[in-house]
């Protein structure tokens, strides 16, 4: 059942399969030197998609976030396999910047990219360095997308990291990946003071609770859905959504109206002349 | 169908863990009621948080009231050493438990302060593996994989009840076990895996899965929402949302 007091749980548990779709914001692909998983391959990612009624998927492949000299190729190929489907996010990886070149890649394939992807911790470096500015002025001219992996009290891409992106770059829709795990509430106040930052759902299904902290204080329509696919499955998300304590609404921004808006918001313009680049 | 759920807790805590916690009991009952989740394995706090008789007595109370309301709870007790004489002695353990409405018990040496090995804890495990009653061995509880691996190794027919607290996919972990301990069953409390629940019952068989949501940590929902959609067989899926848990208990011996 999951929640009695839901209609759109309880048209899910009869048929196990949500009565509505999903856009999901945070996703990876192919294996992981540290775990295993059941599938990973594009061709199974999609066919997960499907079964879990995902419309289109935003990634960024475990080879472009760990193999910083040959692993993006591997992100383009997967789009053009099922380019109505799938949408990459380009890596940042702070010690190999070469911006001419990859903000080139972004530019010249909007059917590829729908922006890039920074994770500091990893990088052990921080995203609001000015080195990563040519990245962050692009996206705020192209108002695409920057996924930030977020965690709790981290100093390379906690809560004021990215406050400092938010604030000099207004134009940029900044996911914040995993809600800043750990120290959720510096997060809900970022999403009170700028307008340009959205949470999203990975980590959060295992804080029970700060779902319905983060509909109280932000409102449900700044949280997309994200899974970190395949690491996590896309249903242990959904029946977080569907067991929170929040309206069958918030419910359906979460899931899909807040994607929409956010993809038709930003569109797929180019604000730069390659020519430059 | 009816839903039970092998990994349940409740109990004031004082350090602002869980993020939102269950308080008492009937707290429990009104979120199991709404999940539509029918009762299963409990664990007071207490037992780690203010003392073990404390928590162990407060879990027993509650479980005989509850099934005096014919609700379907198993109480979860913590063991601790024979030697300090604060729990029933092995040998006399069982017929214990079974007069207080527990079904299963669990060890957390970090929380309650003591080595965990033969010497400590052997007679333990060797009468709980002879009577075949649950032993829930969690990194949730403190314990590390390698002390799982050798209580395994130690008592090989152990009804054993594992679970990685670990957030990430951890089928390196688990695998190995499930593969060969045949009375091992794996609470899915944290199972989170895109496929896990599908890639476990295919190599291991349903039998082996026991639902569980680790509420009140986490959202009960997610849980519900990954083995009801699993593509898995719905008669797995039944055993796996319940009958399996019954099964394991009923076979427990008590006396």
């Amino acid at each position: 059942m999951i929640n009695r007091k839901s209609e759109l749980a309880r048209a899910f548990w009869e048929t196990g399969k949500l009565p509505c779709k999903i856009y999901d914001f945070h996703a990876h692909m192919d294996e992981h030197a540290q775990i295993y998983f059941p599938f990973s391959n594009v061709d199974d990612m999609v066919r997960d998609m499907d079964a879990n009624g995902v419309e289109k998927l935003f990634f960024c492949g475990h080879f472009a976030l760990d193999d910083p000299l040959n692993g993006e190729k591997y992100n383009v190929s997967a789009v053009k396999k099922y380019p109505d489907r799938l949408r990459a996010y380009h890596i940042i990886h702070s010690r190999h910047l070469d911006p001419e070149r990859e903000l080139r890649e972004v530019d010249t394939q909007p059917d590829v990219y729908a922006g890039f992807k920074i994770l500091g911790d990893y990088n052990a470096f921080p995203i609001d360095d000015p080195c990563h500015d040519p990245y962050y002025d692009y996206l705020n001219q192209t108002k695409k997308l920057l996924l930030v992996h977020t965690w709790g009290g981290s100093a390379n891409n906690g809560a004021e990291n990215v406050a400092h992106i938010a604030e000099r770059f207004p134009e940029i829709r900044i996911i914040c990946g995993h809600s800043f795990y750990g120290k959720q509430k510096e997060g809900v106040a970022l999403t009170k003071q700028y307008p340009n930052v959205y949470y999203e759902l990975t980590a959060i299904p295992i804080v029970r609770g700060y779902l319905e902290d983060i509909v109280n204080a932000a409102g449900s329509e700044r949280i997309l859905f994200g899974t970190d696919l395949p690491w996590f499955s896309t249903m242990h998300g959904v029946g977080m959504v569907l067991g929170a304590d929040v309206t069958d609404d918030d419910r359906l921004n979460i899931f899909y109206r807040n994607g929409e808006r956010l993809l038709a918001a930003i569109g797929q313009q180019s604000a730069v002349d390659s020519r430059q680049l | 169908m009816e839903i039970l759920d092998c990994n349940l807790s409740f109990g004031a805590t004082n350090n602002g863990e869980p993020y939102k916690n269950c308080d008492t009991f009937r707290e429990l009952l009104a979120e199991l009621d709404r999940a539509g989740i029918g009762g299963g394995l409990v664990r007071c706090a207490y037992s780690d948080t203010v003392g073990v008789r404390y928590g162990n007595d407060f879990i027993a109370r509650t479980v005989l009231s509850a099934r005096a309301e014919n609700r379907r709870f198993w109480g979860v007790w913590a063991a601790l050493p024979p030697f300090t004489g604060e729990t029933p002695s092995p040998a006399n353990l069982p017929g214990v438990m079974a007069k207080n409405g527990i079904g299963a018990v669990y060890v957390d040496p970090q929380t309650h302060r003591y080595e965990l090995n033969s010497l400590t804890m052997g007679d333990f495990f060797a009468v709980m593996e002879d009577c075949r009653i649950p032993v829930l061995l969690s990194t949730a509880h403190n314990l590390s994989m390698a002390q799982i691996y050798a209580i395994m190794e130690n008592f090989p027919r152990l009804t054993a009840v594992v679970s990685d607290g670990d957030c990430w996919p951890n089928g390196r972990r688990l695998y190995p076990l499930a593969d060969r301990y045949e009375n091992l069953r794996l609470d899915l409390s944290y199972v989170m895996d895109a496929g896990g629940v599908e890639d476990m019952t295919a190599r291991f068989g349903a039998k082996k899965l026991l639902f569980g949501t680790a509420f009140p940590a986490r959202y009960t929902g997610s849980m519900l929402a990954v083995v009801r959609a699993a593509a898995i067989p719905d008669a797995d899926r039944e055993k796996i949302f319940g009958g399996n848990l019954e099964d394991m208990l009923k076979e427990a011996r008590f006396s």
